[in-house]
């Protein structure tokens, strides 16, 4: 094995964090950083030059974690088998160079002040009775308030493209009402509105709701970031999602953070490189990563401070992996609380619509060229005689169909089969008139849901595979019930030809893609009987390791995590470079 | 009562240094050494700062740094989404300014000025003033 130089910090994961991290991190110190990253490097020229292969991206997940070699596998609950899956389906984690932010699909959300606040606050309006016995949800240990400053600089760093509409605590016509106050409008105008955008407002707002565009990490015109990256704006293609952007205009590590990062010369991204643990000292701190290059040869990278940035699930599972005599099940994991409160997102589409004869260009755009409305999230409406907590953002189909994965359900319950000549018929003429309303919504936690090591299946390397415990709970059955019905409203508002409503939420399935945001499992809290970090990501009982991402999330609110993702890394990056190494090894307060 | 507008059209450095010694002396000859003056920049993502609480009779001064001309306009702009901001308590429109110009004006009333920039309404160059009383 082979040991290289320290470092003052080491990271699981070459990718949106750990970027965050070493961009912020770097500069103005002389500490150094060295990411292990799984898979290959990649840059904007030339890797996705000409890229606009569906099958490969699209239906291949070239960009996406190889099952093959390293899977999770999935249980609904504690009395059934868990099983592998050997195809990617409910989710996508990335790999390669900037991580899954390279291909995501750019909605960039703050959260909501009552997210912040959930179980308080539900406690407060509708009392303690009205939480499921099982749930285990909690406030987060921190607010909107201090994360504010950061949803700012990092909108700013991306270039992000939206239409304000709390500015400074005045509501400003046109955003959304419901956000919680920003300091300055977005840095760049809302991405270009589409032809079913427009129906999707002009019926909406006839209804009293409140549509405002997609918040996006996307630029819908040329700009210079603070790190003088001259980017191109965004040209529309639709190979959006599951793509690296061709012009660099969805933003991402390759064309943010790591040209700054790269240019210390005191960062190192070892690529095609796989962590096999973090090591562990007889003092209980972590001293380092050992992983595994792509000739099989080990490494051993010691380092004062080790990260935990790669993908949530793989973040749990390297703490549980971490196993010493110091931390016999795991880092962080002294008092049990790794792989609780695991989350998902509830997202499905309830109700699509038909307009015989009208051309929705749904081709083109992007994922995030299309309208949202947060009427129905949170606490944004009274829950008084309703018989769920929480709710989902909504927002109409964006721009990016296309004709292979689309063919297969698009024309589910507006045919009554999925082949024959009618079917193809009505395929044909009807592909780019067909269109839906979707939810995200957010997904409390539950005792039952968990992540744990599996005690059968192991990985290429012999390691055991994370074990998944989920499924959707009563709660998140009402809920979609109640916001299928909300969704038809405003479909019918649209006045489609025809129209399908799912009115019931079917058992999670693994198989069926629905978004790529598992969260919690590493959550932070106020203190160690309730949560694996603080608020800085810093585990509670190892003080030299810390997580980054959605891990740390109590509970999964009704919106896209990643604008939180790195609020949080700003925040966290500051603190690490400002107070960390003056009191190394203490917990930041 | 409306407080006397400013202007300065500074044709050299050292004229630009001299012009804000001036004016910072005639404003506080002219309004009182008591008054405050704040200063927002038009820069070229936006105003900075594009929130801010001041008390009535404080002098709000507009500073263009970027090389388009601008004016302030708080009359209730309308965006060619059809989408408005509401009017201020006082609604005006300064005159243009020129790169390196400023416009300043003591904001007696209390209320929320929501503004932006003209002849041409721009989504980045919306701010708000709250005028309360602290």
């Amino acid at each position: 094995m082979k040991t290289h130089q320290p470092v003052e910090i080491v990271t699981i994961g070459g990718g949106m964090t750990a970027s965050i991290f070493a961009a912020k991190i770097l500069p103005g110190t002389s500490h150094r950083m060295v990411s292990i990253e799984q898979g290959p490097a990649q840059w904007t020229y030339p890797d996705f030059a000409h890229n606009h292969d569906t099958l490969k991206y699209n239906n291949r997940y070239s960009m996406m974690q190889d099952v093959g070699r390293s899977t999770w596998t999935w249980r609904p609950d504690a009395a059934s088998p868990s099983l592998p899956f050997r195809q990617l389906g409910s989710f996508h984690p990335g790999q390669g160079l900037g991580g899954a932010m390279v291909h995501w699909t750019a909605l960039l959300w703050r959260f909501l002040p009552d997210d912040f606040v959930y179980r308080s606050l539900n406690e407060e309006r509708y009392g303690s009775d009205r939480i499921p016995e099982e749930m285990t949800s909690q406030d987060w240990p921190l607010t909107y308030d201090d994360l504010e400053r950061h949803y700012d600089a990092l909108e700013y760093d991306l270039g992000a493209s939206g239409q304000v509409g709390n500015l400074g605590g005045q509501l400003i016509e046109g955003g959304n009402p419901f956000e919680g106050p920003r300091q300055r409008p977005y840095p760049n105008p809302p991405l270009a509105p589409t032809v079913y955008g427009q129906m999707f407002t002009e019926a909406t707002k006839s209804l009293g709701l409140h549509p405002f565009p997609t918040p996006a990490g996307i630029l819908s015109r040329g700009w210079t970031d603070p790190y003088g990256n001259a980017r191109a704006a965004c040209i529309y293609c639709g190979f959006c999602t599951r793509y690296g952007c061709e012009v660099g205009a969805k933003s991402s590590p390759l064309t943010t953070w790591l040209p700054p990062a790269l240019d210390t010369e005191r960062y190192q991204v070892r690529t095609n490189c796989r962590v096999l643990g973090i090591e562990t000292g007889d003092n209980g701190l972590a001293t380092g990563l050992r992983y595994v290059d792509s000739r099989g040869e080990e490494h051993f990278q010691p380092a004062d401070v080790v990260v935990c940035s790669a993908f949530m699930l793989e973040n749990v599972r390297s703490l549980l992996l971490a196993r010493s005599a110091a931390h016999p099940d795991g880092i962080g994991n002294d008092r049990g609380w790794v792989g609780r409160n695991y989350t998902y997102q509830l997202n499905q589409a309830p109700v699509k619509g038909l307009w015989r004869g009208q051309k929705l260009h749904t081709y083109m755009g992007n994922g995030c060229t299309n309208v949202q409305l947060h009427d129905f999230n949170a606490d944004n409406f009274d829950h008084s005689g309703l018989d769920f907590l929480g709710g989902a953002r909504i927002q109409c189909e964006g721009g990016q169909r296309e004709p292979i994965s689309s063919a297969d359900s698009l024309l589910e319950g507006l045919t009554d089969r999925q082949w024959g000549a009618t079917w193809k018929s009505m395929l044909a003429e009807n592909w780019d008139s067909v269109a839906d309303i979707s939810i995200e919504g957010d997904s409390p936690a539950y005792a039952g849901n968990f992540c744990d090591l599996d005690p059968t299946y192991t990985d290429e390397w012999g390691q055991p595979l994370l074990r998944i415990t989920f499924d959707w709970r009563d709660n998140e059955r009402n809920m979609y019930r109640f916001l299928a019905q909300r969704c038809a409203e405003m479909m019918s508002a649209m006045r489609p030809d025809q129209m399908s409503v799912t009115e019931e939420l079917e058992p999670y399935r693994i198989d069926d893609y629905q978004s790529t945001h598992p969260t919690g499992g590493a959550i932070m809290g106020t203190d160690p009987g309730n949560s694996v970090t603080n608020s800085y990501g810093q585990v509670w009982d190892t003080p030299n390791v810390f997580v980054t991402g959605a891990a740390l999330f109590p509970q999964n609110p009704g919106a896209n995590p990643t604008g939180t993702v790195g609020a949080l890394a700003f925040r966290s990056a500051e603190a690490i470079r400002d107070r960390y190494f003056d009191a190394a090894e203490e917990l930041l307060t | 009562m409306i407080g006397p507008r400013r202007r300065t059209r500074p044709a050299t450095v050292l004229n630009a240094i001299l012009m804000f010694a001036t004016t910072a002396l005639v404003a506080s000859c002219a309004l009182g050494s008591d008054t405050d003056v704040v200063v927002v920049r038009i820069t070229g993502s936006g105003f900075d700062p594009a929130t801010l609480t001041v008390d009535p009779g404080t002098e709000v001064r507009w500073s263009n740094e970027t090389n388009q001309v601008r004016t302030i306009d708080t009359t209730g702009v309308t965006f060619n989404q059809g989408r408005s901001l509401p009017a201020g308590p006082e609604a005006f429109i300064s005159e243009p300014l020129r790169q390196g110009e400023t416009y300043a004006r003591v904001l007696t009333s209390e209320g929320v000025y929501v503004y932006t920039v003209g002849p041409i309404p721009d989504e980045q160059f919306i701010a708000m003033i709250e005028v309360t009383e602290s």
